[in-house]
């Protein structure tokens, strides 16, 4: 026997699963970025108001004002499927990704389970992750699709005259196909079989073959199953509630070390922990570790875990732990002659985020010039130690003296005739000999951080060429020339 | 320093008519150079001229010198700007812009080094760092091209970092090869205001947005206009430089009026004079319209126009257009006169118009005066399509493709186009721009909804960061030019080479080309332009003429009775959807007032529903005075025999001309110079001084306070799109004859309107419903009689043709007609065989029942059109037993969606038929007059018409058609606002308001909007806006 399970409106349910006070008011799901893009799936509550798929944005909004578009994400459809899949291994072994939001089950065991048994049992664990499942069962494949997709619910059926009013589209024909049934007047599979086989295929071609087979029932097919998820996690829900953190390391470290051993045994390296911890108060919090030298050495591996947790407060206990390492192959790479590796990247990794930890996360990483008039204007983006750090777009470099910079600028007042004519500093000061200027820049202007300011080359008496400049009404000196 | 040293021209400068490279209008810059006192200020686009006129007539009366430039871009990459000298350089330089730009797709130039030698000639080059790129071989070449003296080493300064490494290059080649330095400073908008609609236009040409344009932005505000003293304090250390600007700039003589322009021609074929040939061929013209003896008053009239005509030189222009008038009767296109033109008798005896100038005493100078300067207009409209593409071919082929062109027309950013571009660059989401569009669709009146409101009901609140960025730019943005279109039907032509008068390039349609300068700029300098305008119902006539005329029954429109009863009577019914003109929402509902009982009240009819006499506030006295509720008065007794005609009320142009002479006592020069203000909607400047000269003159000749006000007021409404009163008469000629022939041609008009849609005001399927209620059936498309036209059938049944499929190729159709001649099919199969087609073609003959005599229904014939055809030599083919299709007929509503989705129209039963019984609270259109005044009632159907014009204040016109007729809803602007995207954008409405009977029109004011929840068909088609 088989066993189909479909997600209606898959991409829409993905959409909205973190949403789910969503699913009961009229939202759209758009295509991504896509201008002008029709409408792909609406909820209920929108259908009811003629809000349905092919209309554009704009038109759903003269029916419904109110109507809240949403973009198809594919990154929540993603996790959607896992979630699938991952239910249908509960089941059976045998499991098939059939398409977006639908997949196949055999049950082959000589002990099948009830089918709705089974189906109440799958249907609450989705409810739980706020999806709604229809579930078909049925001696074929295909069969047990069409009859999931009869349903709002889940339906067995033992033969294809048992679906003859599911509507053809439920077939999956071609958009060519299903328009020419749409014009013929064809709506459902008693229709579509009454035409006849023969007749069909005269007009349609081989195309019609399948479409027919299946609508009758006559296609057994085995499945394209997939291999079981090699799941390397490990966890535990501590009896007592976990307020200190040596129990806490003393059990991480015997995850780590159990992990380590299933990669090896697979020949795998760890590439990323993911570190779960559930607070009394039912609050989770979660921290991935990227580790950029994969691998599956212990006093690494925990020792990242341990620096983290050594800064970790939490305002509750704990009472359950999860670390899930994510595997990879072992890194294979040959450096060429002259260049030079990191010598322990997961050590310079640990070294960052105690940095991390110490000034922010918007105050660690490789700066990068923005492309802007503004002078020294960068951002600071994640270390990346294989792509080079400079930006094509970058300013193009400077010709003439070299500029050393002070960040920041040290304030300075100047005195002006015409052109500075003098200049005092906590550590500079002197008249000023030779100007050269002034240089004007100016920016942003349009989100109300527009900036402008005025800049000179000026020669201290005695003392060094200096780049200051006059931005509102302040003067500061930027920097030294070489 | 001297006031004398101090002197500086800028030489260098870009408008936004440099399309995304400079952001103010030419007038701008001369208004900010006269404030700044420059003296001279020369006008440098890219690749072309377009601006030019317009930056020497604003500087016309200024103490700025504009001068001619132009900056070129070489094929290499490098950008050229050149100044003209002297008139044989603006010929040059004019020739190798259309040059360069008829040999490239439309937007693109590039003009090689080595053309430069043959069109250096009267032109100054200015080499900066855009010509040189660090290179002095370019310097040298271009010394070699245009000669030492006509090259300029040009230094901009920008107060940039880096910038004197460049200058001091420049200054050394400059030394080196003895040229002189020359200081500009490279404009690219007036003022600093205009720095971010520059950048805005950076991001656009660079595909980008403001977030992600870094270093793409200028560095800083400094490419505006600056003062002499700005400019000298920059280039302390040259002061060459600045001198030089003040030299080169009165070395360059040439100005914009000395075009050298010559209208061609016309070669006589007896070799006798241009005047002397006129004169014969308009009075034999003249005999042929009066007959062999001439009405009294006709000699006189004829002589005094030839005169005048002669002496202004203007023979030749009236040859050459009664020559193409000539050419369109020989090749059987219906060709007509209009605009003032129709006041002249020459140009009625030419045949050039329809109108008899003597008979309605139309004025004269309207049309032609001793103190006209430009040439005089004369319009002609042709059927659209390919008929007039036929003769402005004809006009390209007399004058070859550098002697004629069509001219511009500079289209800019308004409301819509400026929101959109502006949301791209300020990198807001496509949800709020199209939003945007989607609201403002066709633009919106600030009295209703300021640009604040409609952006907050866009997505885009006030407190919005950007917001207020968003409010900067659209003002700024819109009204610069966007990019250049072609003038419907305007076209230039010359004595020699028109290239090298005004730079040509390709338009977008194939074989046709265009002047970079619009009618006005054309008029301004001296061109002189015929307008070949399309009109579609031109076509319809042509095209119902042919088919009376195939039928048995012809018609000559020129013969038709001016006093048919008939005509006037359905005229006063409002019976006019289809014809010209009186069509419209607003017409329909003057006609039961207006009550046009002769031809004159059809010209006043025509003219009085346009926004001049609207905003006038000339229409309701009128239509007052006309019902009798309000008695017939004169602003002056002196203007009685002026105005007796329009009940006291000025209506025409010539009527404001004529009051002018009689109360101000204009001269000829005066009037001329009040006509062109009048015609000339660019100019308020104009219009002002105009005005202002009449006040002065009427308070001078004792003229009451509030006279003069009325006078002046009723004027400036003219300059409005008020109608001249012989144009006036040459649409009613149109309005006349489409309604004679709709009330006594009715199968062959509609036939005619049929196949020569979209045009006018209402759809197909509009038409179709009017021509049912008139007893004229219109039946479906069958591949055994239906031609490519719709075609008559008999006297009330028109038979669709195949022109009405949607994506039916015209070879399919000729394929299957060349079959069908040969001889009639026997069968599906035998169609299938004999008329190759792609299968979708074939669907949708099949879809919409035009295969039902060759099968039993639709359904069968879709069933049969899938089936693979039998080779033509299967010998078993007749042995094979023809199965009945399985498939079921289609339902009605069926039918009515296939019928909307193939050809957009029905000819069935109206959708609104197919769901009358789900709404039983809803008024039927034909119901409508049973309901009293103040009922409220619901009105539901398909909108035909959605109509919001300038002059209602905000107040939104709505028409919603169903099986019985078409309901008028009107909507206040706080009703439409509350339902804005719902009224312009649902295909069916259904409106909830409060019946109006006023004289005889009934309108339901709505209260309430909404889209019909139960719709028939997706959608269909409407007049929106237009």
């Amino acid at each position: 026997m088989f066993a189909a399970i479909v997600i209606s409106d898959f991409a829409l349910q993905a959409a909205l699963r973190h949403e789910p006070e969503l699913r009961t008011r009229p939202v759209i799901l758009l295509a991504e970025k896509a201008s002008k893009a029709p409408i792909l799936q609406s909820t209920a509550a929108a259908r009811a108001l003629g809000i349905v798929p092919g209309l554009t944005a704009t038109q759903a909004q003269t029916r419904c004002p109110g109507v809240l578009a949403k973009l198809r994400s594919p990154t929540a459809e993603r996790t959607a499927t896992a979630t699938l899949l991952e239910a249908a291994f509960s089941a059976s072994p045998f499991v098939e990704d059939t398409a977006p939001g639908v997949c196949t089950i055999e049950l082959k065991s000589t002990r099948a389970p009830d089918p709705r048994e089974l189906s109440q049992k799958l249907r609450a664990h989705f409810a739980a992750l706020h999806l709604d499942a229809q579930l078909g069962f049925a001696p074929t494949a295909d069969l047990a699709l069409l009859a999931a997709q009869s349903t709002s619910d889940w339906r067995a059926i033992r033969c294809a005259s048992e679906l003859a009013d599911l509507p053809v589209a439920a077939l999956d024909p071609s958009p060519t196909l299903l328009c020419i049934f749409e014009k013929w007047g064809i709506r459902t599979l008693r229709e579509l079989v009454a035409l006849g086989r023969s007749a069909l295929v005269e007009r349609l071609g081989a195309e019609a073959l399948p479409l027919h087979a299946r609508a009758t029932g006559r296609v057994e097919r085995p499945l394209r199953c997939l291999p079981p998820p090699e799941i390397f996690e490990e966890s535990i829900e501590f009896e007592q509630e976990i307020e200190t953190l040596e129990p806490l390391l003393f059990i991480l470290r015997r995850f780590i070390e159990a992990l380590a051993q299933r990669l090896e045994n697979v020949w795998l390296v760890a590439a990323e922990l993911t570190l779960r911890l559930t607070l009394a108060d039912g609050t989770e919090t979660e921290r991935t570790f990227k580790i950029p030298s994969p691998t599956s050495q212990v006093p690494v591996l925990f020792g990242m875990l341990e620096t983290h947790l050594e800064k970790f407060t939490a305002a509750h206990p704990i009472i359950r732990l999860h670390l899930d390492a994510t595997p990879a192959r072992g890194a294979r790479q040959q450096f060429g002659l002259f260049e030079s590796a990191l010598r322990d990247p997961n050590q310079l990794y640990e070294t960052l985020a105690r940095l991390t930890a110490l000034v922010g996360d918007d105050r660690v990483g490789v700066p990068i010039l923005d492309p802007t008039h503004r002078p020294d204007a960068f951002r600071l983006i994640p270390a990346n130690f294989t792509a080079p750090p400079c930006a094509a777009d970058a300013a193009a470099l400077p010709l003439g003296l070299a500029l050393r910079r002070f960040r920041p600028p040290i304030p300075a007042s100047v005195q002006m005739k015409g052109r500075p004519i003098s200049l005092q500093t906590a550590t500079l000061r002197g008249p000023i000999t030779a100007a050269h200027g002034p240089m004007l820049l100016s920016g942003d202007w349009w989100e109300g951080r527009t900036w402008s300011r005025a800049e000179w080359d000026v020669q201290i008496e005695g003392g060094p060429l200096c780049r200051i400049y006059e931005q509102e009404g302040a003067w500061a000196v930027e920097g030294v020339y070489d | 320093m001297t006031s004398e040293r101090m002197s500086y021209a800028e030489l260098h400068a870009r408008s936004a008519f440099s399309f995304l490279r400079g952001s103010s209008q030419p007038a701008e810059l001369i208004s900010v150079a006269t404030h700044l006192d420059l003296p001279a200020i020369a006008l440098c686009d890219r690749d072309g001229l377009y601006g030019t006129p317009r930056f020497t007539s604003a500087a016309a009366e200024t103490g700025v010198r504009p001068i001619v430039g132009c900056e070129l871009t070489l094929t290499d990459g490098a950008i050229l700007p050149v100044l003209v000298e002297t008139p044989r350089g603006y010929h040059n330089l004019c020739t190798l812009l259309s040059r360069a730009h008829l040999r490239a797709a439309k937007g693109e130039c590039a003009i090689g080094w080595e053309e430069l030698p043959e069109f250096a000639e009267g032109l100054v080059a200015l080499a900066g760092q855009s010509t040189l790129r660090g290179q002095d071989a370019p310097l040298v070449e271009l010394i070699r091209t245009f000669g030492p003296k006509n090259v300029f080493v040009e230094l901009q300064r920008h107060r940039l970092r880096g910038e004197e490494r460049t200058i001091r290059q420049l200054v050394a080649f400059a030394e080196k090869y003895r040229v002189p330095l020359l200081a500009t400073n490279g404009v690219d908008y007036a003022t600093a205001e205009g720095r971010p609609a520059l950048d805005a236009f950076t991001c656009l040409r660079h595909h980008t947005h403001l977030d992600a344009a870094g270093r793409l932005l200028s560095p800083n505000s400094e490419r505006r206009l600056k003062t002499a003293g700005e400019m000298t304090a920059l280039f302390h250390d040259l002061p060459e430089a600045i001198t030089n600007t003040v030299s080169l700039a009165e070395r360059l003589t040439f100005r914009l009026g000395e075009l050298g322009y010559q209208f061609p021609g016309y070669e006589t074929p007896d070799g006798s004079s241009q005047e002397s040939f006129l004169r014969r061929v308009t009075y034999e013209g003249a005999h042929r319209r009066y007959g062999p003896k001439l009405p009294a008053k006709i000699p006189p009239q004829l002589e005094t126009e030839l005169t005048l005509i002669g002496k202004l030189g203007f023979a030749g222009y009236f040859l050459i257009v009664w020559d193409i008038v000539n050419f369109c009767r020989d090749q059987n296109i219906m060709v007509q006169g209009r605009g003032s033109a129709a006041n002249s008798a020459v140009c009625f005896c030419l045949g050039i118009t329809a109108v008899d100038a003597v008979e309605h005493e139309l004025l004269f100078e309207r049309f032609l005066s001793e103190g006209r300067k430009s040439w005089p207009d004369i319009d002609l409209d042709l059927p659209s399509g390919d008929r007039r593409e036929r003769v402005i071919q004809e006009v390209y082929r007399r004058y070859g493709r550098w002697g004629a062109a069509m001219t511009a027309n500079v289209i800019t950013y308004r409301g819509r186009s400026a929101a959109r571009e502006i949301g791209k660059v300020l990198n807001f989401p496509d949800s709020v721009t199209e939003r945007f569009s989607a609201l403002f669709a066709h633009g919106d009146f600030p009295h209703t909804l300021d640009l604040q409101a409609q952006m907050a009901q866009a997505g885009l609140p006030a407190a919005h960061p950007r917001a207020s960025t968003f409010a900067t730019l659209y003002q700024h943005i819109r009204g610069l030019p966007r990019h250049l279109g072609q003038h419907s039907g305007g076209m230039i032509i010359c004595q020699g080479r028109l290239g090298a008068i005004v730079p040509l390039e390709n338009a977008s349609m194939p074989n046709r080309s265009i002047a970079q300068w619009d009618k006005d700029d054309c008029a301004d300098l001296g061109i002189i332009k015929v307008d070949l305008l399309g009109l579609g119902m031109m076509s319809v006539l042509q095209d119902t003429v042919e088919l009376c005329a195939e039928r048995g029954c012809p018609v000559d429109l020129a013969r038709i009775p001016k006093d048919d009863k008939a005509t006037y009577e359905s005229m006063c019914r409002a019976d006019t959807i289809g014809v010209f003109q009186i069509e419209s929402r607003a017409q329909m509902a003057t006609l039961p007032r207006m009550k046009p009982a002769c031809f004159y009240d059809v010209a006043i009819e025509v003219a009085i529903i346009r926004p001049g006499p609207i905003q006038g506030g000339l229409m309701h006295p009128f239509l007052a005075r006309r019902c009798g509720e309000e008695a017939v008065s004169y602003i002056d007794d002196r203007l009685e025999p002026i105005l007796r005609r329009t009940l006291g009320v000025p209506l025409f142009q010539e009527q404001m001309l004529q009051i002018a002479m009689v109360i101000a006592d204009f001269s000829g020069d005066e009037i001329e110079e009040l006509r062109r203000a009048v015609s000339f909607h660019r100019s308020h400047e104009r219009m002002e001084k105009v005005v202002a000269k009449l006040k002065a003159r009427m308070r001078e000749k004792g003229v009451d306070e509030s006279k003069s006000d009325q006078i002046i007021s009723a004027i400036q409404s003219f300059a409005l799109y008020g109608f001249p009163e012989s144009h006036a008469i040459s649409f009613a000629l149109l309005a006349y004859a489409s309604t004679w022939l709709k009330v006594h041609r009715p199968g062959e008009f509609f036939a005619g309107l049929l196949n020569n849609q979209p045009m006018g005001f209402y759809s197909a399927d509009t038409l179709t419903k009017d021509a049912k209620r008139h007893g004229i059936r219109t039946r479906p498309v069958c591949v055994t009689v239906s031609d490519w036209r719709c075609t008559l059938e008999d006297d009330r049944t028109v038979r669709l043709g195949l022109c009405v499929v949607q994506g039916w190729q015209r070879s399919h159709g000729e394929t299957m007609l060349a079959q069908r001649s040969t001889r009639p099919f026997s069968s599906l199969d035998d169609f299938k065989a004999r008329v190759p087609m792609p299968k979708d073609a074939l669907r949708a003959l099949a879809e919409i029942g035009a295969l039902n005599k060759l099968s039993t229904h639709r359904r069968a014939a879709l069933w049969e059109t899938e089936r693979a055809p039998l080779p033509a030599d299967d010998l078993f083919a007749a042995l094979q037993v023809r199965e009945d299709s399985p498939l079921l007929p289609m339902t009605a509503h069926e039918r009515l969606t296939a019928d909307y989705r193939r050809t957009r129209m029905t000819t069935g039963p109206h959708p609104m038929a197919l769901i009358r019984d789900q709404l039983p609270d809803v008024w039927r259109a034909s119901d409508l007059e049973k309901a009293p005044d103040g009922t409220h009632v619901r009105i539901a159907g398909a909108v035909i018409c959605r109509q919001r014009p300038g002059t209602a204040k905000g107040f939104t016109f709505i028409s919603l058609e169903d099986e019985t007729g078409v309901a008028n809803a009107i909507l206040t602007p706080q009703i439409f606002e509350r339902h804005r995207l719902v009224t312009v954008h649902e295909g069916f409405l259904s409106i909830l308001g409060r019946v109006q009977h006023r004289h005889g029109v009934i309108h339901i004011k709505a209260d309430s909007v909404e889209g019909l929840a139960c719709r028939p068909v997706a959608t269909v088609d409407s007049h929106d806006f237009h």
